[in-house]
């Protein structure tokens, strides 16, 4: 037996030639990509590799192809590379809008395909095209680090919903969802965070501005420091909230739809510019967002139902909670919805000086 | 009794071939051989003069031989118990060379005595070097079997301590002690133990290491299956537990057995410190021991197939380390490891002063230059120093050795199939600890098989207070150490 085991690991080192080496130094690690459409249904692809230096210092590297699908992109990119590219690490995947517009489905696709690829990496829409973000050397990471912390800290901290390859794919296979990405924009030097792109299965038809965003995270996830600023009388006040609740009820789901929401959110107060921050005018403002929350998030709510689209996932709540949950009824339902917000306000904090 | 029919006129046969045994002795010239023609009693002496104590001679037996009237007055007189008289001349071979004097009286029939005057050279009693402890008992075994025996029978003055002793070797004629607790260590374990020290079959054992390789129940195994120990407390405590332990003369290591993977990690001063102390301490020797072995296989695994698995703020620092070199990881780290190696071995093969250059030389000289001149990357640099730093945590000697050495086929693993390979090694490793035994008592316990009481002494030392029953691994007898006190017929002082 153990004569066996060492005969077998023996010859395993026979084996060892057939397993692919990729030594770090010895290959360019793709850290972003980028898609725009173009004349005929070609693609541009556009891939970026982070540039090590001797001083630390870090730049990048681009290299654009063209072609109808997108692995001879890759092929083609591959004949201008001096060592291979590896597609292990990509962080970001950016769109072109006329991209977007026209579907994603096929690139997404491949990506999900590749085992080597992580579920978790950032898509984002670019306001544009995507070469002309990949094409600068943004920040001191190189472009693709820069890109995907921008997105993540945005994500996690900011107003920015969630959203990721997997997310992606998820509410794309979902029948009672759709999906969304980050909308970047190209300003200047800078990438900035511009919204959110809402798709119509792989196609995007609508982009919500950074104001609509605060409100369409609301309606989906809970999360910390999101900032809104509002009148109150003749003065403005920027809240930041702390924690966030929310509820949906879905009546009558397979007939006439009549979704309740209830948004509970814990705010403080961080800057007033009037003068004294009065209980009375705590309290002024505490009714004026919430009246702020109702209308806006109303809006959003029939903006999408307007557009055949359910973003929020008000499907998925429907589905919890309706017996004999039918997809397609749902989906022909959907379009008359009525929704009705209601919001409860606390205002914990006013900051340390009285 | 075999001298029984023996003729006082006629030269027995035995008598004339102890002449003969006498004269091939002859041939080293520390034999000496005196005859005492006047006197009451004539007698003729002989004795290996490197081996005897001269003083024993003089003052205890010669003295006494000369006021002697007769030969048979010689046991009365001689004030040394053991007096053997000599019946074949294989007595005088094997006795002479031990440190026996031989007394022949020419004019009586006696074939002669033979009488113990051993020299006893042996060092003081100093303080533990290998297994150091800032507190705790200062003495160490030394190369005395009695002094051991002594040091371990003082920590367990009771009438259960068993010595049993046993002589092994054909030409080091090495005499060993076999010791146990009646009552206290399982029967089964003490058999299997006095087995196996009878089938020993070597001629010069040198060291109590012989012992414990030779009757280790897997030779093939890079793991020490028998723990040894230069501490007499920890012998003594080991005892208490339920083990066996050999000493072997001239040794100044005890052998304790049956041991666990545990126990070799483990050292006499987590008994001493207080339990929340010693059980860091320990999860930081199991952390090192792990880290000294894998991280070095996992840096060659990554940066040759892994490079998806490097944090993205690490791979600029790795990559930019490695811009320069030219050696794929692998030679990278052999390069690296067995310069820590040869450090190693050059130090303890050096004298103590020279080998301390030797290590700043290899640490800062080699290691710096090496970075500088685009061999190694510096964070290869940092990690095969630190493994070699965690190296050094493992307490027994004999245990330390065999991580030295395992890191190796796990770097070969990493190279050739990355984690997978890592997987492997381990795999293999796992299965072989796994069908590991020590005396016949499994080496992994008590992860495999589980035993959850004996899991209070492992990753955490539990105070002495829940340590109240033996491990289980040593089947004791008597397994109760003592009764835990009962909590719920607590009461107060005043009731």
């Amino acid at each position: 037996m153990r004569k066996y085991l060492f005969i077998f690991l023996l010859l395993n080192f026979f084996l060892t030639g057939c397993v692919e080496q990729k030594i770090i130094d010895d290959i360019n690690i793709i850290s972003a990509v980028g898609y725009d459409a173009k004349e005929e249904g070609k693609v541009k692809g556009t891939v970026v590799i982070p540039v090590y230096k001797a001083d630390q210092s870090i730049s990048s590297e681009t290299f654009i192809a063209e072609a109808k699908v997108s692995k001879e992109i890759n092929r083609q990119i591959q004949m201008k590379s001096a060592d291979p590219l590896e597609n292990g690490a990509i962080e970001v995947v950016l769109f072109g809008q006329d991209l977007a517009e026209k579907g994603v489905y096929e690139i997404t696709d491949t990506f999900e395909r590749d085992a080597r690829i992580g579920a978790r990496l950032f898509l984002a829409v670019v306001d544009g095209t995507a070469d002309e973000i990949l094409k600068k050397n943004i920040g001191n990471l190189g472009t693709g680090t820069h890109l995907n912390t921008l997105i993540e800290h945005n994500m996690r901290h900011r107003e920015l919903p969630r959203s990721n390859l997997h997310l992606f794919m998820y509410s794309y296979y979902s029948r009672v969802r759709d999906p969304f990405l980050p909308y970047l924009k190209l300003e200047g030097n800078k990438v900035k965070v511009e919204g959110v792109a809402l798709f119509d299965k792989d196609k995007a038809i609508d982009y919500l501005n950074d104001k609509d965003m605060f409100f369409f995270k609301a309606l989906m996830e809970n999360f910390r420091n999101g900032a809104y600023t509002y009148n109150v009388g003749d003065h403005l006040v920027t809240t930041y909230n702390i924690t966030m609740k929310r509820q949906f009820d879905v009546n009558k789901a397979m007939t006439q739809p009549k979704v309740n929401v209830l948004i509970q959110l814990e705010a403080h107060i961080r800057e007033y510019t009037g003068k004294k921050l009065d209980p009375k005018i705590i309290d002024k403002a505490r009714v004026a967002f919430e009246q702020d929350i109702n209308k806006k998030t109303k809006e959003l709510l029939e903006r999408f139902r307007d557009q055949h689209i359910d973003p929020v996932g008000v499907g998925m709540h429907a589905r919890t909670q309706t017996r004999n949950f039918d997809e397609e009824k749902w989906n022909e339902v959907y379009q008359n919805a009525t929704f009705h917000v209601s919001s409860k306000v606390l205002i914990t904090e006013t900051g340390v000086i009285e | 009794m075999i001298r029984r029919g023996s003729n006082k006129s006629k030269e027995n046969p035995q008598a004339s071939s102890i002449r003969e045994a006498l004269e091939t002795l002859k041939k080293s010239t520390d034999f000496v051989f005196y005859k005492k023609e006047r006197g009451n009693v004539p007698y003729v002496i002989s004795y290996f003069s490197s081996i005897v104590n001269a003083e024993i001679i003089h003052k205890d037996i010669l003295p006494y031989i000369q006021e002697m009237q007769q030969v048979k007055d010689l046991k009365e007189k001689v004030p040394i118990e053991e007096i053997i008289d000599v019946t074949q001349p294989k007595d005088l071979l094997e006795k002479l060379p031990l440190g026996y004097v031989y007394i022949y009286f020419p004019e009586s029939a006696h074939l002669g005595v033979l009488i113990p005057a051993k020299k006893d050279e042996k060092r003081s009693i100093a303080p533990p070097e290998v297994e150091f402890s800032v507190v705790g008992p200062k003495e160490s075994f030394i190369e005395s079997l009695d002094t051991n025996i002594y040091l371990v029978r003082k920590r367990l003055p009771i009438e259960n301590l068993r010595v049993e002793k046993i002589t092994i070797g054909d030409l080091s004629n090495t005499e060993m002690a076999l010791l146990y607790i009646e009552d206290i260590a399982d029967k089964e374990n003490v058999n299997t133990l006095k087995q196996r020290l009878d089938d020993i079959d070597f001629d010069a054992i040198g060291d109590s290491a012989y012992i414990s390789q030779i009757i280790a129940d897997n030779q093939r195994s890079p793991f020490p299956q028998i723990l040894d120990t230069e501490r007499p407390d920890r012998t003594a405590t080991a005892l208490a537990e339920g083990k066996l332990a050999i000493l072997v003369d001239r040794s100044p290591h005890a052998l304790i057995g049956p041991t666990t993977f545990i126990e070799s990690i483990s050292t006499f001063e987590d008994y001493l410190l207080n339990w929340y102390a010693a059980s860091f301490i320990r999860i930081v020797r199991m952390a090192s021991i792990a880290f000294s072995i894998l991280i070095t296989p996992i840096y060659v695994a990554t940066l040759t197939y892994h490079y998806e698995l490097i944090p993205k703020d690490l791979l600029a620092t790795l990559i930019t380390s490695r811009r320069v070199i030219p050696l794929p990881p692998i030679l990278e780290a052999l390069f690296l490891e067995l310069t820590i190696e040869l450090l190693r071995e050059a130090g303890a093969r050096l004298p103590t002063k020279v080998g301390q250059t030797i290590g700043i030389v290899g640490g800062i000289v080699i290691g710096t230059a090496s970075v500088e001149a685009g061999l190694t990357s510096n964070v290869l640099l940092i990690m095969v120093a630190l493994a070699a730093l965690a190296s050094f945590t493992t307490p027994t000697y004999q245990f330390g050795n065999t991580i030295r050495i395992l890191r190796f086929p796990f770097l070969l693993f990493a190279h050739a199939w990355g984690m997978v390979g890592i997987v492997l090694a381990f795999s293999v490793l796992a299965a072989h600890m796994l069908q590991l035994t020590s005396l016949g008592r499994p080496y992994l316990e008590p992860f495999y098989p589980t035993r959850v009481r004996d899991l209070k002494d492992t990753f955490i030392r539990m105070p002495f207070s829940k340590l109240s029953r033996r491990p289980v691994h040593n089947q004791p007898d008597d397994k109760v150490r003592f009764k835990p006190k009962d909590k719920r017929i607590h009461r107060d002082i005043d009731e």
